[in-house]
């Protein structure tokens, strides 16, 4: 019974890197709108890459590392922690099953990332102690767009091709290095002999008092984002215990964005038993609009967060902007509780400009910012309290409290409530919210996870917002709320169908010439099925979509999209590829959807179908030797009815737009 | 202020979302009123053939606030007590403001066919007081049915007033809710409770709610419920010491706020 039971983990595991990456969309596709086009997720990701080259020793790590698995969530690492107190150090994997909230499809996920070693000699089990990977990837949009033309004012200054090359070294666990360089399209290669994107990094890992050093550029995620969480996050989610964050704490930056990163020197050291502080300081150069005022000085009105540099007046505003951002964080740790200290001021060379809209009446204005938090978890029997409380130098208060509930082996329940004044100012918040930034917004979630058997799975949640000043678009006050559910169905090893629903329904200003109200109710609602089964070596994925648009007493828009995924990986084979053919119709911008597409490896994509056309896209991989892996993508969009696609100095006359990606991966 | 009132709750489409709100105590409202399927005494007013599962005499009352307006409130007080192999029980209720309210008096009767079916009948008297507009009454019925798959799992269907009879005054603009309810208990453990219905109410749109309850202490349960049409939120929290039950919850309202209400109950 033992080794049938060890022989399906096993078996399993080999479906875990496919899970891995299923797991990723599902936690950031609630996110997908809010991101940037081609958006590099590729921190996510190569984590797991890592941890498969060099598995966890779960005889020997701590809540940071396991944090760096997604298919965990913080009750159950809290739990792990529990039974190791409790019972000692773990002998065999298969005793990961007593342990509460870990069941068969969990240990399965993460079987491929950890190993048990009660000696803590995993270095001699067969790996190897240097790796190194270097990836080049090019990408180009076929059709000649606009800006690339001979245009004699703006216009796009450098070529249409996008090259994004990366370097990265790990000895062991204990030294990383990483180099990244980005050009992106319509870019010159240099600017000022200057590459247009360059980040690298060194880092050591454990060096007696020292747990981490980075010298260059690194990643600050502490707590529930509120006050210090630089990079990405995931917000709602079909999961509900995405709600509580995973913070990792300093981490070496890797990512092609260009944006939300310190460049500098930090360090986490223990200073006492169980205490952490981690002090940081970083200087950078940013990309800003600036003008001047009417007594000739240059004030900041906004922080171009894009890192694109391609027409004059942005290769002009590139570098404009000086950032200094000191401070640090102390941290305690033991047992189930974990607390948390952060102090940090962000100052400029150039001031924010007082804005005299009144939707931008509470927005930051000055050089100077301090921010102080204080976060929290804390483990009582089966429930997980986090929570976070912090302050601006600009008097604006923010806090956020919630708990993850493990209600019985197959139903958790997660709550979570915020408020966030209006004058909180923070450059680098991540924290739960409806809007993109963490202000001016109170709110109280609900979620509920339900898995009967291996066979079904339910979640849901509602989330309920208030914005207590206006916004962008909203002269009132205004409210609204997320409801979400999804529905999983698995009759088998290789079928699984789909069934989500999502309503979201906020407040704008109406559209109406003669209005009663000024703001008006603006309702999305969502309606996916999706079925994944299995022909022999063919993996087929059906989806089907239906969005619905209302705003006031407007007429409702509906769109849809319908498309077929095959997926081709053979076993034992050194080619693999996946094609789809798709339809949409979306009567305009505000029904648009989106859906997931696969792509080039570290390469997340969620396609934005818009307008009435077909989508097709075809990806290749081709394993050229133990070390050398090719990828290829071709992708097109289709609008019959178009004589151009896109706007300014992206527009294409005619109604195809392609794109081409290639990418080779080098690990020796 | 009161005469304003008045005449805004003249309005249907003001009165009949208000009036529409069968209240199913505060338990059930903690649970996102969802509560068609599940055993309580306030089973009396939500589906009467659950009421066969209470095993001894039971009463509450409660009390409940509007969000709407402070001077609009919700009375209401059931019993439900078994005699040889028939249930029976007994609900008053009223609604509204002094000027304009509504009061609705029922007794209703159920009973088990087997071991897993049951089946109740209510019969309702309904009446509508309006300053300087007069009374007006009327009848209607409820039919509830509940199945018992297991120890676990319940399925329940509520039809309120099926008939669609309504008040004999015409001057009068309300009506009395005709509505169809089904929904479904989970049992999950002896600590967690998990509920769903579906309410269709006659010509207004179909809500889907759900409810959670979880005994986090032996005397004490936490609540919690959505529903999607109109979208709301609800907590709740419950004290059950010796035969005493205290229950408190809230429901939260898009644009309206919190409509908080308490109960007060003996098991005999």
């Amino acid at each position: 019974m033992r080794f049938k039971v060890l022989f399906i983990l096993l078996f399993y595991s080999f479906s875990s890197f496919a899970q891995k990456e299923e797991t990723i969309r599902n936690l950031t596709e609630n996110i997908a709108n809010s991101l940037p086009e081609d958006f590099d997720m590729s921190e996510l990701i190569e984590k797991l890459n890592f941890y498969q080259k060099n598995p966890i020793n779960l005889n020997n790590t701590n809540a940071e590392e396991l944090k760096n698995l997604v298919f965990l969530n913080p009750l159950q690492i809290s739990n792990f922690f529990s039974h190791i107190e409790t019972n000692g150090k773990l002998n065999d994997l298969l005793e990961l099953q007593s342990i509460d909230g870990f069941d068969l499809s969990v240990i399965q996920n993460i079987l491929p990332f950890v190993r048990i070693n009660a000696n803590n000699a995993y270095n001699n089990i067969n790996l190897k102690n240097s790796l190194h990977e270097m990836l080049i990837r090019y990408g180009q949009t076929i059709e000649k767009q606009k800006g690339y033309t001979n245009l004699e004012e703006r216009r796009y200054l450098g070529g249409p091709e996008k090259i994004l090359f990366r370097y990265k070294y790990n000895y062991e666990k204990t030294i990383s290095a990483s180099l990244v360089s980005d050009k992106d399209a319509g870019e010159n290669f240099l600017n000022n002999n200057k590459p247009s994107f360059i980040s690298a990094n060194v880092a050591f890992f454990e060096l007696k008092k020292f747990k981490k050093i980075v010298i260059g550029d690194y990643a600050l995620q502490f707590g529930q984002g509120l006050t210090l969480w630089s990079g990405f996050s995931f917000n709602k989610g079909a999961d509900i215990t995405s709600i509580a964050k995973k913070d990792i704490g300093l981490n070496p930056y890797s990512s092609a964005n260009e944006y939300s990163f310190f460049r500098g020197i930090a360090s986490t050291i223990s200073i006492f038993k169980n205490i952490d502080f981690t002090p940081f300081i970083s200087f950078r150069n940013l990309d800003s609009s600036l003008k001047l005022n009417l007594e000739n000085e240059t004030s900041l009105s906004n922080i171009n967060q894009s890192g694109l540099h391609r027409t004059e007046n942005e290769i002009n505003n590139k570098n404009n902007l000086k950032q200094v951002v000191y401070g640090g964080v102390i941290q305690y740790q033991k047992a189930n509780l974990s607390v948390g200290l952060v102090a940090y001021q962000t100052k400029f060379s150039e001031d924010f400009e007082q804005s005299t809209e009144p939707y931008k009446r509470y927005n930051f204005s000055g050089n100077k910012l301090l921010n102080i938090g204080l976060h929290y978890n804390y483990t009582y029997n089966n429930i997980y309290f986090f929570g976070e409380i912090a302050r601006s130098s600009s008097n604006g208060l923010a806090y956020i409290n919630g708990a993850l509930i493990s209600l019985s082996p197959i139903l958790s329940t997660g709550i979570l409530h915020r408020k966030y004044a209006e004058n909180y100012h923070n450059f680098f918040n991540q924290s739960l919210a409806e809007s993109s930034e963490a202000n001016n917004e109170s709110g109280f979630y609900a979620g509920l996870n339900i898995n009967p058997s291996k066979h079904l799975s339910i979640s849901f949640y509602s989330d309920y917002f208030r914005f207590p000043w206006l916004k962008y678009r909203v002269d009132e006050p205004s409210s609204g709320y997320d409801v979400f559910g999804q529905l999983n169905y698995m009759p088998s090893k290789t079928t699984k169908l789909t069934i989500r629903y999502k309503r979201l329904q906020k407040q704008q200003n109406t559209d109406l010439e003669k209005r009663i109200k000024f703001i008006e109710n603006v309702e999305n609602e969502n309606y996916r099925v999706e079925l994944n089964w299995t022909i022999k070596q063919l993996k087929l994925q059906n989806q089907l979509q239906v969005t619905k648009y209302l705003k006031g007493e407007a007429k409702a828009e509906f769109s849809h999209l319908i498309y077929q995924d095959i997926s081709y990986v053979p076993k034992n084979s050194k080619i693999s590829g996946n094609i789809r053919l798709a339809y949409f119709n979306s009567p305009s911008y505000n029904s648009r959807l989106y859906a997931y597409e696969d792509d080039v490896l570290y390469n997340f994509t969620f396609g934005m179908y818009n307008g009435k056309g077909i989508r097709s896209f075809l990806n290749l991989k081709y394993k050229l030797t133990k070390k050398i892996e090719l990828w290829s993508r071709y992708a097109i969009f289709i609008y019959p009815n178009e004589t151009t696609i896109g706007s300014d100095l992206d527009q294409i006359n005619g109604n195809k737009k392609s794109e081409i990606r290639l990418q080779m991966r080098y690990q020796f | 202020m009161k005469v304003i009132i008045c005449c805004f709750l003249l309005d249907i489409g003001c009165i009949a979302p208000l009036f529409a709100q069968n209240n199913l105590g505060t338990r059930l409202l903690g649970m996102g009123n969802s509560g068609v399927a599940i055993d309580d005494v306030w089973s009396v007013k939500a589906n009467a053939a659950n009421i066969t599962y209470l095993q001894s005499t039971e009463a509450s009352i409660n009390y409940g606030k509007y969000a709407i307006s402070n001077e609009l409130s919700n009375q209401a007080f059931v019993l439900a007590f078994p005699i040889s192999s028939f249930h029976f029980g007994l609900h008053l209720e009223q609604i509204g403001i002094t000027n304009f309210n509504e009061q609705k008096i029922g007794i209703v009767s159920a009973k088990k066919f087997g071991k897993n079916i049951s089946i109740g009948l209510g019969f309702n008297l309904h009446q509508i007081n309006a300053t300087n507009y007069g009374n007006a009454r009327g009848y209607s019925l409820d039919i509830g049915l509940s199945y018992k798959i297991n120890s676990k799992n319940t399925i329940g269907i509520s039809i309120q007033n099926p008939s669609k009879s309504e008040y004999q005054l015409t001057n009068i603009n309300s009506k009395i809710t005709s509505s169809f309810n089904i929904g479904y208990c989970y049992k999950n453990t002896d600590k967690v409770t998990l509920t769903t219905s579906i309410n269709k109410v006659f010509k207004q749109n179909t809500d889907v709610r759900i409810g959670l309850e979880y005994r986090i202490f032996s005397i004490m349960s936490l609540r919690g419920g959505m529903s999607v049409n109109p979208y709301k939120q609800y907590f709740g929290i419950g004290v059950n010491h010796s035969k005493i039950k205290y229950d408190l919850a809230f429901s939260n309202e898009n644009n309206l706020g919190y409509s908080p209400q308490i109960s007060l109950g003996y098991a005999f």
